[in-house]
């Protein structure tokens, strides 16, 4: 008995030790070139408080979390970016981490909740105001009197800043056009107004009866089968002359902008699917662009014209684009006098963490990162418009769909931003929008229960 | 200091493993100091420090993962914790929990998607497991390739690959399903009418469903107002809040692998002699099925209906993977956990959502104690 | 059951058996058939049920792609070291469960029950946050080191039955002769149940390969990847011609060992699920 109790004892001893020793390891660091951890401020009890810094310059990791990229970024970044940083700041190691878009904001919320994680994060457009709180405020390393450079910096740069302060820079204009094939429309191209719209809808629509569903839809938005995104639906809005909000800053859904996009939203949907009652089917979600052609069977996808962004629409290099005209969406200026065309522009872009250690070096990279050949080079690994006015140039140039999508967002750009709870409006509209083209709610309603909903969620 | 990541885990398995150790003997001990004080007998002390040896692990993971981040979860509860605020938690009492009761129809609404899920799916689930289980039984050919064919929607689980491929087989004009009932409709025109019934009914439903849970019933009226369906309609899966519930319910019921080999277990554990006797006194295959196999299957299906009553009551991943971008479709499917996961992690409101897991944790409780209180009323142990 | 029923039945019963194979398994169908496509196949507007020229290009590709192959080495590493010790912790505490009479058995067997009726995703920020402040964060260890400490209820719960079926009389015959709990467990207890110790180690097998939301959270670098987080990520929303050769190519590899372990374990499973004596 006695040895079985002194043996317990010892155990709680010996495995106390041995719990505070592994805690005790700075978190494991990656097999790849190596990289060093700055000495940890995180960790468990035993750690005794580091000294302040003694002699040599203590080695230091700035962090850089990654979404948006394709192979082809990334290489360039470790092959040209990072090496050049890294000799400029001796002692400074660049480590990016690439993540994907499944789980970011589970990911996300983790680094916010523990006060730590990388210095730099991509967002994307909307997530300035979601995050803003936790975002450093870089006026003072990117601001005008700091960066002179900034002023080049096109409207997408209205996404990067929160409270009127910048929080990082933007990496691309991803704007939303209206793509149409020019050898499929019935109709003058492109609708001039929201009538127009519908009678171009009903015209060009066809519904297979022997399947009950869409073999042609004329206008194929953000969300083809319920032709009801909330993207969508700010797209339209915007196009009036619509803003979101009051002077006071409260919601503008009881506006009549807003009245008329809804009903404008249902006019469209039930020229193409007719009253909900029918059922009808939707186009098959195929694996490649809805306004190409099948190859094999020379038939075409099914969709005459493409309200979405580049990412949507077929790569440059398909024959098709012959017959593809882009331009914006021009609202209707027939009723509201307000109206301007307009192309939704999403600008994805890099942020700084308020908890960052290292807000200027992260400042630094951004620099470099951001010059106007590197923002080319940037985009050019991805095929899109650089945020940069004075980078749109070389791939920009040479492909004339790229071009005239730089124009048009260089004219008509609105910026995907400044939106209070976007992540709550969203699903607010989402919600409302749902019910209207069910017809369970009437345009009026619809915007009624938005702007409560919203009201109340703004508290 | 440990570089390697390999190594510094196998490392800190290492530890792990003696850690438990130490700590199972040294609560082992403990037990059985407390029982030797509390007077039990030598057997007695000797049974509870084998008891906690053997249960420590279990007790002490459960202590460090669960009990403590429950607590923190249960005091955040209690707070406003906006986590991307770059703020503390201040305490708010319990609005949270007001709110979510009294005033949140979303909250009402997926608690009214969730028992639809359950009331609904659950029994297709099991239904659809035990008929697999019972063709399984039958002595085939190839019987361990249909075994696996039936397990695999379990083993692929819901990764990309698979949500595309049911996108393409949802679709409603030309997806493989509809295609399938357009055929059959055409070949057998009573299976036309079962088919165009069937859509009226499950509309009517949905429809009734999404009433309650929107507070208005003018969808019902409308679906009620267009009578019976035309001949030409199929359902609409993915693409109507009418039938984006029953998307979910066809994937349930895709995924009942688990389920099935519960069954199947269940079936094989039947003494032969009993069919035999029962075939002796001139019962067939239908009586059979119902007097002998059904009674017995009795234990599994309790415990399918356990399992999968608390795995229907936390759905999230079907409709996470088939409604994540259809966003105007969400609002009619969402479940009590997708509710919870897009008010942490879309809307980054921690406090809230920690009030609506323990919520949902009082609820699956109470159903639960609920279900282990009836059993003694319909499951058969032990027959023979 | 009989073979000799009528011809008839047969044919109902194979062309049953027949449709449902062919609807559980169509995604599996798509993968592969996509996996044997062009990149132009892939993408092409409308729906290419079997290629014309199936091509193993996509295959070649992914096995020379050393990301690759460390993603799967990792996903191998970190399954084996997880189920080793899951694997043991879980047929102790069933032990303990099933085998011993011990004060508060009913009450911590309750609480583990419960356990299954938490929500994971409530649990995911106090978690990261623990696992934040031990270093945790970039390494293995989160995803693997809590099943040590036999996470997964329903698997202990489904062992403890099987053991619970084992005659009393052999532990009172090994404690005449003088053995203690722990040699019963490892000498006799553990031999009997190889059936339902090979069903848990399957199931969990299964839920750990597949598991994506720990490893996305936790595991940080690419280098450390597991396969689905490497499937998840070759779908990037920036790209308008998506890799979906490469992506269900990768999602063909990360089934194949799932259907292996799976095919070979099926006898097992099936001859260890007992589940009277549900009173818990």
């Amino acid at each position: 008995m006695k040895k079985h109790t002194i043996f317990s004892v010892l155990g709680l001893l010996v495995s106390a030790s041995l719990v505070l020793a592994a805690c005790a390891t700075p978190a494991a660091t990656t097999q790849a070139p190596a990289n060093t951890q700055p000495p940890a401020p995180t960790s468990a009890p035993a750690n005794t408080p580091v000294p302040e810094a003694t002699t040599a310059p203590e080695p230091v990791t700035l962090k850089i979390y990654l979404l948006d990229y394709t192979p082809d970024t990334i290489a360039w970044l470790k092959s040209d970016i990072n090496p050049a940083f890294e000799k400029a700041h001796p002692g400074v190691t660049v480590e990016i981490t690439e993540g994907s878009w499944t789980g970011w904001d589970t990911t996300f919320s983790g680094f916010f909740a523990a006060g730590d994680g990388p210095d730099i994060i991509n967002l994307g457009s909307e997530m300035n105001t979601l995050y803003g709180e936790s975002l450093a405020n870089m006026d003072e390393y990117l601001g005008e009197a700091a960066w002179p450079d900034i002023k080049n910096f096109g409207p997408a740069l209205e996404n990067a800043k929160y409270n009127g302060h910048l929080a990082g820079l933007p990496i691309f204009t991803a704007p939303r056009y209206v793509f149409c094939r020019t050898d499929l429309a019935k109709g003058t191209l492109p609708p001039q107004n929201f009538a127009d719209w519908i009678t171009f809808a009903k015209d060009n629509t066809v519904i297979d009866p022997a399947t009950n569903a869409l073999t042609q839809q004329a206008l194929q938005p953000v969300d083809a089968g319920s032709m009801a995104d909330w993207q969508w639906w700010l797209l339209v809005f915007y196009s009036l002359g619509g803003e979101l909000y009051k002077a006071d800053g409260s919601p503008n859904f009881d506006s009549p902008e807003a009245l008329a996009t809804t009903q404008f939203l249902l006019d469209m949907r039930q020229a193409t699917y007719g009253p909900a009652a029918d059922a009808v089917g939707a186009l098959p979600a195929g694996q490649g662009s809805p306004i190409d052609v099948n190859d094999a069977t020379s038939t075409d996808n099914g969709a005459v014209c493409l309200a979405h962004s580049g990412w949507a629409a077929p790569s440059f290099d398909r024959p098709i684009w012959d017959k593809v005209s882009i331009e914006p969406f021009y609202g209707d200026p027939a009723n509201f006098p307000n109206s301007k065309p307009v192309v939704l522009a999403f600008n994805d872009w890099l942020a700084v963490a308020d908890y960052s250690k290292h807000k200027d070096l992260a400042a630094e990279w951004l620099k470099a990162a951001f010059t106007k050949e590197a923002n080319n080079k940037w985009n050019e690994t991805m095929g899109l418009i650089p945020a940069r006015n004075d980078s749109q140039y070389g791939f920009v140039t040479e492909k004339p769909q790229l071009q005239r999508e730089a124009e048009l967002a260089s004219k008509y750009g609105v910026g995907f931003a400044g939106i209070e709870e976007s992540a709550k409006l969203s699903t607010i509209m989402q919600d409302a929008l749902g019910k209207l083209i069910t017809e369970e709610l009437t345009p009026e309603e619809v915007v009624a229960k938005i702007q409560a909903d919203y009201t109340d969620a703004l508290k | 200091m440990i570089r390697n990541p390999y190594i510094n885990v196998t490392l800190v398995a290492g530890a792990t493993v003696v850690f438990i150790i130490l700590v199972s003997f040294a609560l082992a001990a403990l037990s059985r100091f407390i029982a030797k004080l509390m007077g039990a007998t030598r057997t007695k002390q000797a049974n509870t420090f084998a008891g906690y040896l053997f249960a420590a692990p279990w007790i002490v993971g459960f202590l460090i993962f669960v009990v403590v981040p429950m607590a923190f979860s249960l005091y955040w509860s209690f707070t406003d914790y906006r986590v991307t605020a770059n703020a503390a938690p201040n305490v708010i009492g319990f609005d949270n929990y007001t709110r979510l009761l009294f005033n949140d129809s979303g909250f009402r609404a997926s608690i009214v998607n969730t028992l639809f899920l359950t009331v609904v799916g659950l029994p297709v689930q099991i239904a659809v497991a035990l008929f697999l289980a019972v063709l399984l039984n039958q002595k085939t050919r190839g019987e361990r390739i249909f075994r696996m064919a039936f397990y695999l929607p379990v083993i692929l689980g819901f990764n990309t690959a698979v949500l595309l491929c049911w996108r393409l087989m949802l679709n409603t004009g030309t997806g493989i399903i509809n295609q399938l009932i357009r055929a059959l409709s055409a070949a057998f025109p009573p299976f036309g009418y079962l088919n165009r019934a069937v859509i009226f009914v499950v509309e009517i439903v949905n429809a009734f469903f999404l009433g309650i849970s929107n507070g208005k019933f003018s969808l019902l009226i409308k679906v009620w107002e267009a009578g019976f369906p035309a001949a030409n309609r199929v359902p609409l899966w993915v693409q109507s809040p009418l039938w984006s519930k029953m998307s979910v319910v066809f994937l349930m019921a895709w995924g009942c692998g688990a389920m099935m080999l519960i069954f199947l277990a269940g079936l094989n554990n039947i003494p032969k002699e009993l069919h035999e006797a029962a075939e002796v006194d001139g019962a067939n295959g239908w009586k059979r099925f119902w007097m002998v196999s059904f009674p017995l299957l009795t234990p599994y299906i309790f415990y399918n209906l356990v399992i999968g009553l608390i795995n229907s009551l936390q759905i999230f991943e079907p409709i996470y993977v088939l409604y994540r971008d259809n966003q105007p479709l969400v609002s009619s499917t969402i479940s009590m956990v997708y509710y919870l996961w897009q008010a942490s992690f879309s809307h980054f409101e921690i406090g809230y959502g920690s009030a609506i897991s323990w919520l949902i944790f009082v609820m699956i409780l109470l159903v639960t104690a609920i279900q282990f209180k009836m059993q003694d009323r319909w499951v058969t142990y032990d027959l023979y | 059951m009989r073979t000799t029923s009528p011809v008839i039945v047969r044919i109902v019963l194979y062309a049953f058996l027949i449709s449902a194979t062919i609807l559980m398994s169509f995604p599996l169908f798509w993968m592969i058939s996509s996996s044997l496509k062009t990149l132009e196949e892939a993408n092409s507007p409308g729906i290419v049920w079997v290629p014309e020229h199936p091509t193993s290009a996509a295959y070649t590709d992914i096995l020379q792609n050393s990301n690759f192959l460390r993603t799967y080495f990792n996903t191998v590493f970190y399954v084996v070291l997880a189920l080793a010790g899951t694997l043991l912790s879980v047929a102790a505490v069933a032990y303990a469960f099933s085998r011993v009479e011990w004060p508060g058995r009913n009450l911590v067997f309750f609480l583990m029950l419960s356990t299954m009726l938490i929500p994971a995703q409530a649990l995911i920020v106090p978690q990261y946050i623990f696992f934040h402040k031990l270093g945790w964060i970039g390494t293995f260890n989160p995803i693997i080191i809590p099943g040590y400490f036999a996470g997964g209820a329903a698997m202990v719960f489904l062992l403890r039955q099987a053991m619970a079926q084992i005659p009393k009389e052999l532990d009172e015959s090994a404690f005449m002769d003088g053995a203690n709990h722990i040699q019963i467990w490892w000498n006799i207890i553990l031999p009997l149940c190889k059936a339902p110790l090979a069903t848990v180690a399957t199931f969990l097998f299964v839920a750990t390969w597949n598991n994506l939301l720990g490893p996305i959270i936790y595991l940080q670098t690419v280098d450390l990847y597991t396969l689905p987080v490497f499937v998840a990520n070759l779908y990037n929303i920036n790209s308008a011609v998506q890799p979906w050769p490469t992506i269900m190519t990768a999602a063909v590899l990360t089934t194949v060992p799932l259907m292996v372990v799976f095919f070979f374990a099926q006898r097992f499973i099936l001859e260890s699920v007992v589940v009277s004596g549900l009173k818990g």
